[in-house]
């Protein structure tokens, strides 16, 4: 299927925004790490009005969006439920300790905010979980959605650390590790699972026209974090640097995988039986 | 209002009337609003015919009418020929400024110095005709007719005094039906699409003869014959030998009313006459009588006659002639075309031969519709002679279900009066061995001819030519040389809907009024009925009707000639000219109208209008005109058989013109939501060629032939021979709406890729299926 | 049972004319670069000349039971109407796609003047006046059938009962449940008609 720009940076920018929050709220909890949240609500609530605006650019009509609170079994309204409330914690999250204090309350808010996160990304994941292609119709679309904002939560989160109190913890980098690891076989996974799909679209990525975005995902996505990861791990020098290379090869590893995800998502053939496709020439 | 109108409350109305688009004019209703705006074309499910249904391009006609690139007003040339520049004019300018032109040529060269034309039959072909009598020299009818529909009709005339290959075919009520070299569920669909589905719902067999796997019932036929182009000749003669010598044949009707027992004499094959044999009036054919065992006058009743006599006659000086019958001799030829034989011809197996023809000559009621597949070929008469004879002995002629006569073709033959008597001695030809005589087709000159004389000057010169709704330089083969003959003409005129390549060569350019804008009669393919083709809109702009132009101009020239003040009149004569028992103005209210049957639709009480009063296996016609009275096992001229040496160069053979259910031969590439549809001109070349000539889909390719060359995009497919290639016809308008590109200089014109050395010699035909050709990637 | 308005195609009766995709624009008004209706060809494939298969398959919205795009509207633009038609109120579509996604069968586009999304709508302004969709009424084959399956005395019904052994849906295994029906073409189409004699 044709590759949605405008979608491709919204979702890209909500996992990474989302997923940062989130890390961030964790890192700061469980990781002996302390950031500052309200900074890193200002990205986060960036990269989501920004998403957000592509997004509402993809639209056909973009002065009827208010439409789109009508059906509450569409995911897309449930998102875009979601999102005025998840806008409101982010902003709370900011406004923390400028407008207002919530002392201990701040907390519980930015738990609230990571809660409100999740589910604007499920939801958000759900969309693409769609029966009608074969390469979407699984459990996984959503998992990999998950698992690839925090892969890439986890490891901007290891850059905010350094940025911030210039060190990582050792579990922030294992729980990055780890997150990576995930996302990488749920991928894999997800790529085995394209060669066997029926209705005749199963894919194989190597193949033409897929093989240049799967390399490029391959290199940017698996390879330069997996090494960079590795690096860091071994506790090298440059590990800052390295991380924040990571991270922006993770960024465009996501990039080239969504791009992958919507190619691959071929819509059933007619009559899969047949060698060849329905044609319209004369 | 008449009840052919029927008014609207919102002050509109619906009007019933035909659809011209194509020959086979369903009855449409046009919902037309107050403001005389056309707004809907459907079919009227009370057409017989059509039953409601319509084609894409009938359901376009709103956008046909309307669209801005329609000719508006007549259009005098003012720069060079070709250049483009238009003079606005009136139509009393224009009709005085052409007869004005005519008159002088006529002066200084004769009549026959102006040829008169159209395209194929849009309800015209009459008073075409009548301009080219007019003159009183010689009708050159500069028009398609050699390619089309002529072949099949008097063919038809000749055997059967009436054409039951056409309108005739009566798919509703068959067991079998026939496409040999046909596709009329595409073609000619208010009579076939239909019926041919509601006859296989009844388990009605398929046969479909064809070179080509997508034609839309080849996959559904119970048998599909792919056939090499042309040699449908061996295919028929393949059947003929299984039908005599399997005793296939309906031997009462080929006994008693075909003339299968004709006597003709072995050496040459002659017919026997009573004068031969006696002192008694000429033209006596004669048949073997079992019972008195004696020759008997062929229009006897009560007859035992032999088909099988064989015998010794003595002639009137003494001398003794062998004889036989005209079966004999039709055995004898088939004998040598055993189904192995054909097949190796044919480039099909022997299977498929034998299948189908057993399942055709075994059904109760079997019908075949031939038409450019048969046609289009320089044996045409011999195919089209076989075919005839196989409908005529399986007893399938004149009978529900088979073949039938439909009254309008008896009744306009003598619409246009008769040829002027210096017609023979003045139409056009080429004699010679490789010739194009037109034996049976003298009302016309060979096309070739006609155009070699306005550049040439000879025989004699060619000044002016007239021509509504046709477009030479898509029809007539080889191109190059029709463009370079009409740029030497003085005079160019042309009707037509569009500004189309040949319009932009003219002098005089007329923009011609749509159907839905103009009354005409709907008659010709019309099966039993006749129509008023009434217009649903006032005509738009100063578009006139064909036949107005026709009329009005003609008595510019010859009042006698053209006697009708108005249309109306004019329609008058010709619905009583045609016994169709109503008037125009009865017409026009009722719009359908019922016509008596022929008369041969009741052979057993009256006989077929021939010379023998039968069904004609040996023609007699054919044989008085000149032409072959037996049909001939004649190899095409332009094949790997034929010549050899052309296609050891062109190894390929390719199949032209065949249609687009959408467009109608060059027509309509510009309205959006049929282009669309097929945006490109596209060869079809088998999946094997594309593969070793490393040729994707969409790839552009030369596509050359001894003539010329031009350049499509090729497509594959698995549906065809790998020496056969399928190019369409009729590209040169664009669709600025949708960006898509036209095609100035030929550049995709099949035509200039046809050439003008073979021809049939009876009907003059050009070789157009079958073209020996290569193609290269660009 | 309630009403289900659909379609019924035979696939034998199909000749590839293209009169419904014209006939569907013509009564509908649709821009050029969209169909509601579009027939396609399957085939010639298989080796020349008799081991060869080819039908023509006219596509357009097979009015689902269980519509995914009704399902996934964010807007209710697209609902589905008590006679089992399946529609879009283009004045509340607010061109977001999601729908094209989730239609399995390709019958949906985004009209890139309006920026809304289109489909077949059944003809329903004809069906209100008691005519027939514009492509039934002009099928030049006698291919297409339209009316209300669940009732036994509908034509379209008795066309099916006529033909049941020939008819098939396209993947009905989805969850759309798809309600269009076609008959099974009699020949050409071997390789099909074994795949769902299979399944
Ligand atoms: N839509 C549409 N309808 C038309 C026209 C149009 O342009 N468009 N033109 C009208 C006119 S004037 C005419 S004459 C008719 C023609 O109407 P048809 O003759 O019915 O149609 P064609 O497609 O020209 O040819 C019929 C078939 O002949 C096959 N064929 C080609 N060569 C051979 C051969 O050597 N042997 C055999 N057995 N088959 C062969 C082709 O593959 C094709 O399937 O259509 C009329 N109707
Ligand atoms: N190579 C090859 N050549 C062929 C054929 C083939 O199969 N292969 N087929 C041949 C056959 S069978 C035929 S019949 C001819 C067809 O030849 P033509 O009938 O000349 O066909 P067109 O090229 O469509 O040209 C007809 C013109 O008439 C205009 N027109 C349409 N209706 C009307 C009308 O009512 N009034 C007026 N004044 N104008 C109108 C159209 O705009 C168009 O420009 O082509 C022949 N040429
Ligand atoms: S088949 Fe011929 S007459 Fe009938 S609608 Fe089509 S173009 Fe018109
Ligand atoms: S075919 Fe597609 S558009 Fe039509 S009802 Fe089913 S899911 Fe919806
Ligand atoms: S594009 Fe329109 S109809 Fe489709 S899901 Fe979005 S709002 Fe609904
Ligand atoms: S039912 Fe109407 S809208 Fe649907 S495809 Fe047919 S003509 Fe088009
Ligand atoms: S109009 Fe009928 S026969 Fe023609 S393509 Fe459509 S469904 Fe097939
Ligand atoms: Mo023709």
């Amino acid at each position: 299927m044709q590759v949605h720009i405008a979608l491709l940076i919204s979702t890209v920018c909500q996992r990474l925004g989302l997923g940062l929050f989130i890390f961030s709220v964790l890192a700061n909890q469980f990781m002996g790490v302390i950031l500052p949240i309200d900074i890193i609500a200002v990205i986060s609530l960036g990269l989501l009005g920004f998403g957000g605006l592509a997004s509402a650019f993809h639209l056909g009509k973009p002065t009827r969006f208010f439409n789109a609170f009508s059906n509450f079994k569409s995911h897309l309204t449930q998102e875009a439920l979601v999102t005025p409330f998840l806008g409101i914690a982010l902003l709370v999250c900011i406004l923390d300790g400028f407008l207002f204090d919530l002392g201990n309350g701040a907390v519980m808010m930015h738990w609230v905010t990571v809660a409100l996160s999740l589910l604007f990304l499920i939801t958000t994941g759900l969309v693409y979980q769609l029966s009608a292609r074969p390469a979407w119709d699984t459990g996984l679309v959503l998992i990999i959605f998950m698992l690839t904002a925090a892969q890439v939560g986890s490891i901007s989160t290891m850059v905010a650390a350094y940025v911030f109190t210039s060190s990582v913890s050792v579990s922030l980098t294992v729980v990055t590790i780890l997150m990576f690891v995930l996302s990488m076989f749920a991928q894999y996974l997800y790529i085995q699972r394209l060669k066997t799909l029926e209705y005749g679209v199963a894919v194989n990525v190597i193949s033409k026209p897929y093989n240049v975005t799967f390399i490029t995902w391959l290199i940017f996505g698996v390879l330069t974090v997996a090494i960079s990861l590795i690096f860091v791990a071994m506790q090298w020098q440059g590990a800052m640097v390295l991380t924040a290379f990571g991270a922006i090869a993770s960024v465009i590893g996501i990039f080239a995988w969504t791009v992958l995800f919507f190619k691959t998502a071929i819509k059933v053939k007619m009559f899969p039986m047949y060698d060849v496709d329905l044609n319209l020439y004369f | 209002m008449s009840s052919s109108i029927i008014p609207l409350p919102d002050g509109g109305k619906i009007v019933k009337t035909n659809c011209f688009e194509c020959h086979s004019k369903c009855g449409v209703l046009c919902t037309v609003d107050k403001d005389d705006k056309l707004i809907k074309v459907q079919g009227n499910p009370e057409d017989p015919r059509n039953e409601g249904r319509m084609c894409a391009k009938g359901l376009s006609a709103p956008e046909i009418l309307y669209d801005p690139d329609r000719l508006r007003y007549p259009l005098l040339r003012v720069g060079e020929r070709g250049e483009g520049k238009w003079k606005r004019i009136s139509w009393d300018e224009a009709i005085k400024w052409l007869a004005d032109k005519v008159k002088a040529i006529t002066a200084e060269h004769g009549a026959k110095a102006i040829a008169y034309g159209q395209g194929t039959g849009r309800g015209t072909n009459q008073w075409t005709q009548l301009g080219g009598f007019m003159g009183g020299e010689v009708g050159h009818s500069l028009s398609p007719g050699n390619i089309c529909l002529v072949p099949m009709m008097v063919q038809g005339f000749m055997q059967f005094g009436m054409f039951p290959t056409f309108d005739g075919v009566d798919f509703d009520n068959a067991d079998c039906i026939v496409f040999w070299g046909s596709n009329t569920v595409w073609t000619e669909g208010s009579y076939s699409s239909g019926q041919v589905g509601r006859s296989r719902d009844r388990g009605a067999k398929l046969i479909v003869i064809d070179p080509f796997f997508e034609h839309p019932l080849a996959s559904k036929a119970d048998v599909f014959v792919p056939v090499r182009p042309s040699s449908d000749v061996y295919m028929a003669l393949a059947w003929l030998n299984i039908i005599i010598n399997e005793d296939l044949y309906d031997h009462e009707f080929t006994t008693k009313y075909s003339n299968a027992p004709l006597l003709i004499t072995v050496e040459d094959e002659l017919p026997v006459t009573l004068d031969m044999l006696e002192d008694a009036e000429p033209n006596v054919f004669l048949v073997w009588d079992k019972a008195t065992q004696s020759v008997k006058n062929i229009h006897d009743k009560d007859l035992d006659q032999d088909i099988w006599y064989r015998g010794e006659l003595t002639l009137k000086d003494g001398k003794k002639v062998e004889v036989k019958t005209a079966f004999w001799a039709l055995k004898e030829l088939a004998d040598e075309w055993s189904p192995a034989k054909a097949a190796e011809m044919c480039w099909c197996e022997p299977q498929q031969i034998i299948d189908s023809c057993r399942i055709y000559a075994n059904a109760e009621a079997a019908t075949i519709s031939v038409f450019q597949g048969i046609e289009e070929h320089t044996n045409c008469k011999e195919t089209l002679h076989l075919i005839n004879i196989i409908i005529s002995i399986t007893g399938n002629l004149e009978k529900k279900g088979g073949n039938l006569s439909m009254p309008f073709w008896q009744q306009m033959r003598g619409l246009a009066g008769k040829p002027p008597e210096t017609q023979a001695a003045l139409r056009m030809y080429e004699d010679g061995p490789e010739g194009a005589k037109g034996t049976l087709y003298g009302t016309a000159s060979l096309p070739k001819a006609a155009f070699a004389a306005m550049r040439t000057g000879k025989p004699y010169p060619i000044k002016a030519y007239i021509c509504v709704q046709g477009n030479p330089l898509s029809w007539a083969e080889n191109t190059k040389k029709v463009r370079e003959s009409l740029m030497s003409l003085d005079v160019l005129c042309m009707m037509d809907y569009y500004m189309s390549p040949t319009c932009e060569l003219a002098d005089l350019v007329l923009p011609a009024a749509h159907w839905t804008e103009r009354d005409y009669i709907g008659d010709e393919v019309c099966s039993e009925w006749v129509f008023g083709q009434q217009k649903a809109v006032e005509p738009l702009y100063e578009r006139w009707s064909d036949i107005t132009f026709w009329r009005t101009y003609g008595r510019e020239i010859n009042k006698e000639a053209w006697p009708w003040e108005t249309d109306e009149e004019l329609f008058d004569y010709q619905l009583k000219e045609t016994n169709a028992g109503v008037t125009w103005k009865e017409l026009k209210g009722k719009w359908i109208h019922h016509l008596p049957p022929f008369s041969s639709r009741e052979y057993w009480k009256n006989g077929f209008p021939t010379p023998t009063g039968r069904a004609e296996l040996y023609s007699i016609g054919n044989l008085r005109a000149g032409a072959f009275p037996l049909p001939r096992a004649e190899e095409a001229k332009e094949t790997p058989y034929s010549k050899p040496e052309m296609a050891a160069e062109y190894p390929l053979i390719a199949v032209t013109g065949r249609r687009y259910p959408i467009y109608y031969h060059s027509s309509f590439r510009g309205i959006p939501h049929l282009r669309e549809l097929a945006p490109h001109p596209m060869v079809v070349i088998s999946t094997a060629l594309a593969k070793k000539q490393n040729i994707q889909d969409g790839d552009e390719v030369y596509i050359e032939t001894v003539t010329g060359k031009i350049s499509m995009q090729a497509r594959s497919s698995d549906g065809l021979h790998e020496r056969m290639i399928m190019i369409p016809h009729g590209w040169w308008q664009g669709c600025p709406e949708l960006n898509l590109p036209a095609y100035p200089d030929d550049s995709a014109n099949v035509n200039v890729l046809t050439g003008d050395k073979a021809y049939s010699n009876e009907f003059m035909t050009p070789n157009m299926r079958s073209v020996l050709c290569k193609i290269y990637k660009k | 049972m309630s009403k289900q308005m659909t379609l019924l195609i035979d696939l034998d009766r199909c000749n590839g004319c293209q009169a419904c995709t014209v006939a569907c624009k013509v009564e509908n008004n649709v821009i050029s670069g969209v169909f509601w209706n579009r027939v396609h060809r399957m085939g010639p494939v298989g080796k020349f000349p008799d081991k060869l298969e080819m039908f023509y398959f006219p596509m357009q919205c097979m009015h689902c039971e269980n519509p995914t795009c009704v399902v996934v509207c964010p807007t209710k633009a697209t609902y589905e109407t008590e006679d089992g038609i399946v529609l879009v109120d283009s004045d509340l579509c607010i061109g977001c796609e999601y729908c094209i996604w989730a239609c399995p069968y390709d019958a949906r586009t985004l009209n890139p003047e309006t920026k809304t999304v289109e489909k077949c709508m059944m003809c329903t302004h004809l069906l209100e006046k008691n005519e027939l969709p514009m492509c039934v009424y002009t099928c030049t084959g006698g291919a297409r059938h339209c009316g209300d399956i669940n009732d036994p005395n509908s034509e379209i019904s008795q066309v099916l009962a006529k033909n049941e052994g020939r008819q098939f849906k396209i993947h009905p295994e989805l969850t759309n449940k798809p309600s269009v029906i076609y008959l099974l073409p009699r020949k050409g189409a071997e390789t099909l008609c074994k795949s769902i004699s299979r399944s």
